[in-house]
């Protein structure tokens, strides 16, 4: 692969007070990839989530976007890089309605400064419709979204980030509290979007069929370190990956 | 029906003088005062989601600055002498708020906003210039000149008007930053600080931004009673001061922009209620204020939500119910 990295950690280590969460975990993610990050529960998928994004600093490693640092940039500077994020449970504005919570988005995406004025910009209102649009949430878009039906919660956060364009969009389980229907068409809206907006994907996952759908590089991590990195059929035949699994998976 | 309501309010405010004695109009003035205190506590509080224990201070810099400036300069514009006094606030909350709010938020902003305010009135106390603890006196109402007109501020309800007039203009001020695109940008980061730093909101600028108006809006509130008084005390910085915007929210409803008005009216009615029992017209009105505020958590406003739900409720049956 000739392509440039889009995305790496290098050596990234982080503990919480009682546990070593990360020990020295590296990753590349190359442009335009769909990059799975798998594991059993508590291996630090999260935590890995939340130092690459910004929610949390590193103890020590670093992370470059696009070939520039930045490991100590908080959250709110690495999205204006490019940088979009979906939470493991989906949060949204809870108390504001869906078409204002894309409003918000909307706005932000436009980086207005301090504005009196009282109605949206009618370019701002159109990108909010067009991304409740893409995830068929216009028809509810009046609804309080503390309101929505927690798939419609999910899909509701991806259409703020999409707002922002990210170049990079990270999802923390995706699927997780869907049902088996939904998920199917998660991955498909997932996938689509991907293509129609030329991101780069990085996300966590617990179901494997939503893993093998969507990723074309998947890296295992295992307390806290990467075990191996590969396409998702390397990564399916490795043997120590299938220990961990079964081993997990019995405990 | 919102604005209907608020200018009816107002135009009865003015109207007071006409069929009131001064007592009353002169609880009036404070009572206006006190909403507009109120106003931009909540502010903070109702869009951000910060906790000020530390309100008065800016209360405080607001009616001192002016009293200082007027006396310093007495040839300034009064207008520009107000404007100033709010500015005094604004700058104080920045230098504040850069170092308050950079990771320290909730109860740690608390506490240092309290420290803060007892700090001013601990400077206050300090200070000849200031009247130390007997407080700075002899503020005058001024004379505005309109250019066309000049109107002596001293003479009958002048000053009451121009104070009502103050007041509708600061109100209108904080409810149009809580409605505009700013204030529902304020309003996502007190839903989900998290979730907004994620859409590239630079979060501790927006409550530091919002922590700037309201103590803006609170330092003119303070300019606008020295005048009133005609005496300025260090309490006014004190915790017990800062108390009163807190009170006045949760009294009438923290979830409604009109609440503090609400709390600030029915605070002061019960407080001139028990004027006369000397000693003891504290403990009863911090007593009723609890009870209403056990009662009631959503305050006086929703209670009264609450109630005519449950009354509509009743009334109207629903079938299969
Ligand atoms: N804020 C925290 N304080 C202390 N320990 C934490 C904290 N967050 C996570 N941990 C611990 O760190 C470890 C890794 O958690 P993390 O959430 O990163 O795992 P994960 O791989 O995302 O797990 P899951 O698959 O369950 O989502 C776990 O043992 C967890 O208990
Ligand atoms: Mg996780």
């Amino acid at each position: 692969m000739s392509r440039a990295p889009f995305l790496t950690a290098q050596a990234l280590r982080k503990s919480y007070p009682a546990v070593t969460v990360l020990r020295g975990v590296s990753l590349s993610v190359a442009e335009g990839d769909s990059f799975a990050v798998i594991g059993p529960n508590g291996a630090g998928k999260t935590t890995l989530f939340k130092v690459l994004s910004g929610e949390l600093f590193a103890d020590a490693g670093t992370v470059t976007f696009e070939g520039r640092d930045v490991t100590a940039m908080p959250a709110w500077q690495r999205v204006r890089l490019g940088f979009g994020r979906t939470f493991q449970v989906a949060r949204v504005f809870p108390d504001l309605t869906a078409e204002d919570n894309a409003i918000v988005a909307a706005e932000a995406a436009r980086r207005g400064g301090v504005s009196l004025a009282w109605w949206p910009a009618r370019s701002v209102r159109a990108a909010a419709h067009a991304a409740l649009n893409e995830v068929a949430l216009f028809e509810r878009r009046s609804h309080i979204a503390r309101l929505l039906a927690y798939g419609d919660r999910k899909r509701l956060e991806l259409a703020m980030s999409l707002i922002l364009r990210p170049r990079l969009l990270m999802l923390d389980e995706p699927t997780a509290g869907m049902s088996p229907p939904d998920r199917a068409a998660s991955v498909e809206l997932i996938a689509a979007l991907k293509q129609r907006h030329g991101m780069t994907l990085v996300l966590t996952e617990h179901d494997m069929s939503v893993v093998f759908g969507l990723a074309n590089r998947v890296a295992v991590l295992n307390h806290g370190e990467v075990v191996t990195v590969g396409t998702p059929e390397e990564v399916r035949a490795n043997p120590t990956v299938r220990e961990i699994y079964l081993g997990s998976g019995h405990a | 029906m919102q604005a209907a309501a608020a200018l009816a309010a107002l135009v009865m405010a003015l109207l007071l003088p006409e069929i009131a004695g001064q007592g009353l109009v002169f609880l009036a003035g404070l009572l206006w005062i006190n909403m507009v205190f109120g106003f931009s506590w909540n502010l903070m509080f109702r869009q951000t989601g910060l906790v000020s224990f530390g309100h008065a201070a800016f209360f405080a810099i607001g009616g001192y600055g002016y009293a200082v400036l007027a006396r310093a300069w007495p040839g300034l514009p009064p207008l520009l002498v107000f404007v100033a006094a709010g500015a005094l606030g604004a700058v104080a909350a920045l230098v504040v708020g850069v170092v308050a709010l950079r990771r320290s938020l909730g109860v740690y902003f608390a506490i240092f906003s309290l420290a803060l305010s007892q700090i001013v009135a601990m400077v206050i106390s300090d200070l000849p210039s200031l009247g130390r603890d007997d407080g700075f006196a002899g503020i005058r109402r001024p004379v505005l000149d309109l250019g066309v007109a000049t109107i002596k501020l001293a003479e009958g309800d002048n000053y009451y008007r121009f104070l009502v007039l103050s007041c509708a203009l600061l109100t209108l001020i904080v409810w149009w930053v809580t409605h505009s695109r700013t204030g529902r940008r304020f309003r996502a980061v007190q839903q989900d600080a998290e979730r907004a730093a994620f859409l590239g909101i630079a979060v501790a600028r927006q409550r530091l931004l919002c922590f700037v108006i309201a103590a803006a809006v609170a330092a003119v509130a303070g300019a606008l009673y020295g005048p009133w008084l005609q005496l300025l005390t260090p309490e006014l910085a004190q915790w017990t001061f800062s108390a009163r915007p807190i009170l006045f929210t949760l009294l009438g409803g923290a979830a409604s922009f009109w609440g503090p008005a609400v709390g600030a009216l029915g605070f002061t009615v019960l407080e001139y209620a028990t004027r006369t029992l000397h000693g003891v017209g504290e403990i009863t009105v911090g007593g009723i204020l609890l009870i209403v505020v056990l009662i009631f958590p959503g305050g006086i406003i929703g209670g009264i939500i609450g109630g005519v739900r449950g009354a509509l409720g009743r009334a109207r049956p629903v079938a299969g119910a």
